[in-house]
């Protein structure tokens, strides 16, 4: 099941990958438009896997739980996981487009900013959620359109997990925080 | 002409014709083991005659090219192992832009950076060809830097990550922190210990009903090819004339199913191939080309070159004699590996052994207990192999035969090194020998759990004297992975901000 | 073998038929030569410098497991060689006797030499490789071996014959040279080959 939905939020995003950088790269789209439109299709499969699979079935049907190691757990991928998954799936088949999940005060040490557009656009919209945050960068020789977008904790589960988790830096998370920012990177033609 | 000038006249023929018959055994056909830079790793030595196998792209391709079809290559045989080992460093993740960092330090996105082959002078454990302190490569600055994130790790060498039980590169799906503080109080021993997936296999009732069964007389054979009574009562008690499975399923593969005597005659062989067990046994078959017994039957070992395509493609299609085309040939790897060929210590008198089904599985007998462990030690003579004997998993293993113990509870050679699982409710042996075998931690979840605590299995794999000694006593190394996982766990929140 | 080289000037002992003139450049030549044949020696005499065992861009890993270091080492070693088969172009092609006389060319030629066993140490760390590769070193660090032998034969020639070595009409020197040039002629073979692996595979 969550194979298929992996395949579905990947065939997503590949529609969306294909009609906006393909159009960015004739100069159709404008790589911010472009970044904006891929990044409400992200917003909304995640979304939509968190209240038609995990909150359904985990909360308000509880036949079964979602748990960081579903594999060992015989339980659903967190959203998270599943952004990152579909985020995976996405880069094996193509280097047009890449994005992440990260956040200042990540669970896992590889989540934090790694790059000056990173820290400076996770700092820019943990201050303003509402206005995105978008950089030109350079990385491995290649220039990189760079948009950030405040991800912000909707459900009590999301606050819970990353208050209490052993790893997490920090334990005060409020639902309608801000806790991290989807990161999406183009390349932009020379 | 001078007797100068002639000299140099044949000279330069010489050494135009010598060019040209070397370049025509790399481009066109012949064996290329004497233009091999270096020993080939083990494993790969085994079909290294099959140089396009890896050396996939077309040659005088760009190095960029050549680099990544010998990496897509790999993946061809490695990618499963890789998936299902949940790889905590896989290619994928080094390729997003925001790995460019790292990717200076150590280009991951390339199973090349750290596995050249062919450089035996630098080839380490697990092939690895890179120095085996490379996690400092990626983890000792920043954010990343584990002996800031683990004060625990503070004193710890980059050469230890790896070779003390704790960490793998590719899979630690039995030593992360979380399923380490999971199985933190499990005792050395289970209370009834025995594997699940054997004991299922071993007391299941015989598959089809009684009535399909075939006794000694039901043997049907040619007169002439009926063999020694022996061969035909060991045939009666195996588990094919249990499942009906007449002389004729395998010897004359060709013949119809209910076809008489006569009819079963003329397709007659008395030495059928495995094709005639694969027919029945296809996920025993598909995992034994995977391992290190049946490689060479693997259906992605590049095919013999064809000298006429070569030239083809080269430009030169008509330049050659048909009658020199002809002469030409490509070596094919041989279809069976060589005992005389392992890497391991073998026993002498098996060296001329060739593997395939029949090497292990006695063909008319097919005793499952024999080919569990005395079929490897006919040939293995290494002193993991020769201390099992009296060991106390052999002990188990004898018991278990003798009915004086539970099924699933013996442990032969098989029991660990070709793990069981589940296939379609099925219970199938892992054909595979070499699946689980390096790192060792892959052992752990498969087989080493069934009936030990987690802590005495990492200690115990993490002693290679008591590997060697196969598990005579208890270990005497302690890996501390354990501890420090529950101490950090207790904590409830990271060391590094207390 | 510097020392016995050096002895071989002119005045060293009585001499007992016509002296032969001196010729130039002969002790520098004895010990270009002495010194180069001693690094080639060390190819099989040596102890390889050993891999380091610590992560990181060390000199000698790069140097010699390499793709792009090997690459331009290899080059680099083949112009060497290239520049020193032109004295052997000296002796054949006329125009090129302007430039210098025999003896500077030979000097020269040794110096090349000593170049080329350093470089080959920069390509290979004096590692003899397998299969072709094994026999394309060989070749080179015999030929290296030769031609060095063979300059400390010349530079000693005189000593050579008091000692009956050799004779006027077929020197020690001359058999020598005639080694290394019979090992030459394989190289170029060799060498294609072992570039068209490199390329290859």
């Amino acid at each position: 099941m969550t194979n298929r939905l992996r395949k579905a939020a990947a065939i997503a995003l590949g529609v969306a990958l294909a009609t906006s950088t393909a159009g960015a790269a004739e100069g159709g789209i404008p790589y911010r438009k472009a970044a904006d439109m891929l990044h409400l299709v992200m917003s909304a499969a995640r979304t939509v896997y968190a209240r038609m699979v995990v909150q359904r079935l985990t909360v308000d049907e509880e036949v079964i739980t979602a748990s960081e190691h579903f594999d060992d757990d015989l339980a659903l991928p967190l959203p998270a996981q599943m952004f990152r998954f579909t985020a995976e799936a996405v880069s094996d088949s193509s280097e047009e487009l890449s994005y992440s999940l990260l956040s200042l005060n990540p669970i896992n040490k590889k989540n934090g900013p790694g790059t000056d557009a990173e820290q400076q656009g996770l700092e820019h919209v943990a201050d303003d959620p509402d206005e995105n945050f978008y950089a030109e960068e350079e990385l491995g020789g290649q220039r990189y359109f760079t948009a950030v977008y405040a991800d912000v904790a909707v459900a009590e589960a999301c606050v819970n997990c990353h208050n209490y988790h052993k790893d997490s830096p920090r334990s005060d998370f409020e639902v309608g925080d801000v806790m991290g920012a989807v990161v999406i990177r183009i390349p932009m033609d020379e | 002409m001078s007797r100068k000038a002639w000299i140099w006249v044949l000279w330069a023929a010489a050494t135009i014709g010598a060019c040209w018959m070397l370049a025509a055994w790399m481009l066109v056909a012949g064996d290329r083991r004497p233009f091999l830079i270096g020993e080939t790793t083990d494993a790969h030595h085994q079909f290294e005659i099959a140089c396009e196998t890896c050396h996939a792209a077309p040659a005088f391709a760009d190095a960029a090219k050549a680099e990544k079809a010998l990496n897509k290559a790999c993946r061809t045989c490695h990618d499963k192992e890789l998936r299902a080992a949940d790889d905590s460093h896989s290619t994928k993740r080094f390729r997003s832009p925001r790995m460019a960092a790292f990717r200076e330090k150590l280009d991951a996105r390339f199973c090349t950076s750290c596995h050249v082959e062919h450089r035996p002078e630098i080839t380490r454990a697990s092939a690895v060809s890179v120095a085996m302190d490379f996690c400092v490569a990626c983890h000792s600055e920043g954010e990343q830097d584990v002996r800031k994130n683990r004060p625990s790790h503070a004193g710890l060498g980059f050469d230890t990550c790896a070779s003390s039980g704790c960490h793998n590169y590719h899979d630690n799906r039995a030593l992360y922190e979380d399923f380490l503080v999971k199985h933190a109080h499990a005792e050395w021993l289970a209370l009834s210990p025995a594997h699940a997936l054997a004991a299922r296999q071993r007391s299941r009732a015989p598959a089809p009903a009684p009535e399909a069964a075939l006794g000694r007389d039901d043997a049907a054979a040619p007169t002439a090819a009926l063999g020694s009574a022996a061969t035909v009562d060991d045939w009666a008690g195996s588990g094919h004339a249990a499942a009906g499975v007449n002389c004729a399923a395998c010897h004359a593969p060709g013949a119809p199913g209910n076809a008489s005597l006569s009819g079963i005659e003329p397709h007659w062989t008395d030495h059928p191939g495995t094709a005639a067990c694969e027919d029945c046994h296809r996920p025993q078959a598909r995992t034994f080309v995977l391992g290190r017994h049946g490689m060479r039957r693997h259906p992605r070992i590049a095919k013999p070159r064809d000298p006429a395509k070569e030239l083809e493609a080269l430009g030169l299609g008509d330049w050659l004699p048909e009658g020199l085309l002809a002469a030409l040939e490509d070596p094919s790897p041989p279809a069976r590996m060589a005992v005389h060929e392992a890497r391991l210590p073998m026993r002498a008198e098996a060296a001329h052994r060739l593997l395939d089904c029949g090497s292990c599985h006695r063909p008319h007998a097919v005793d499952t207990a024999f080919a569990a462990v005395e079929a490897c030690t006919s040939c293995h003579d290494d002193r993991h192999t020769r201390a099992y004997v009296g060991s106390p998993h052999h002990q188990l293993w004898l018991a278990e035969l003798a009915g004086e113990a539970k099924p699933g509870t013996g442990v032969s050679c098989a029991t660990c090194h070709m793990a069981k699982f589940k296939r379609r409710g099925l219970v199938v042996t892992n054909h595979n020998q070499n699946d689980i075998l390096r790192p060792s931690e892959k052992m752990i979840r498969p087989v080493c759990l069934d009936c030990h605590g987690l802590r005495f299995a990492l200690d115990a794999l993490a002693d290679p004297d008591l590997v060697e000694r196969n598990f005579d006593g208890p270990p005497t190394v302690k890996v501390k992975s354990i501890d420090w996982a529950v101490r950090r766990a207790a904590a409830g929140e990271p060391e590094a901000g207390k | 073998m510097a020392e016995e080289a050096l002895r071989a000037t002119p005045r060293s002992r009585p001499a007992r038929r016509p002296r032969p003139r001196p010729t130039r450049f002969l002790k520098p030549l004895a010990w270009l030569s002495a010194a180069g044949g001693l690094t080639a020696a060390a190819t099989l005499l040596a102890p390889r410098v050993p891999v380091p065992d610590t992560f990181g861009p060390a000199l000698f890993e790069r140097l010699w497991f390499d793709d792009t270091w090997q690459q331009w080492s290899g080059y680099l070693l083949l112009a060497f060689s290239v520049g020193a088969l032109l004295f052997g172009a000296r002796k054949r092609l006329r125009p090129a006797r302007r430039f210098g006389s025999y003896n500077w060319w030979r000097l020269f030629h040794a110096g090349l030499g000593i170049c080329c066993v350093l470089l080959l140490f920069a390509h290979t760390g004096f590692r003899l490789g397998a299969n072709l590769n094994a026999v394309l070193m060989s070749c080179y660090v015999a030929a290296l071996l030769l031609g060095a032998l063979a300059g400390l034969s010349i530079a000693a020639a005189h000593d050579l014959r008091e000692m009956g070595i050799g004779t006027p009409g077929r020197p020690l020197f001359r058999t020598l040279i005639m080694a290394h040039l019979a090992v030459l002629s394989l190289l170029p073979a060799l060498l294609i080959a072992h570039v068209l692996v490199v390329y290859l595979y």
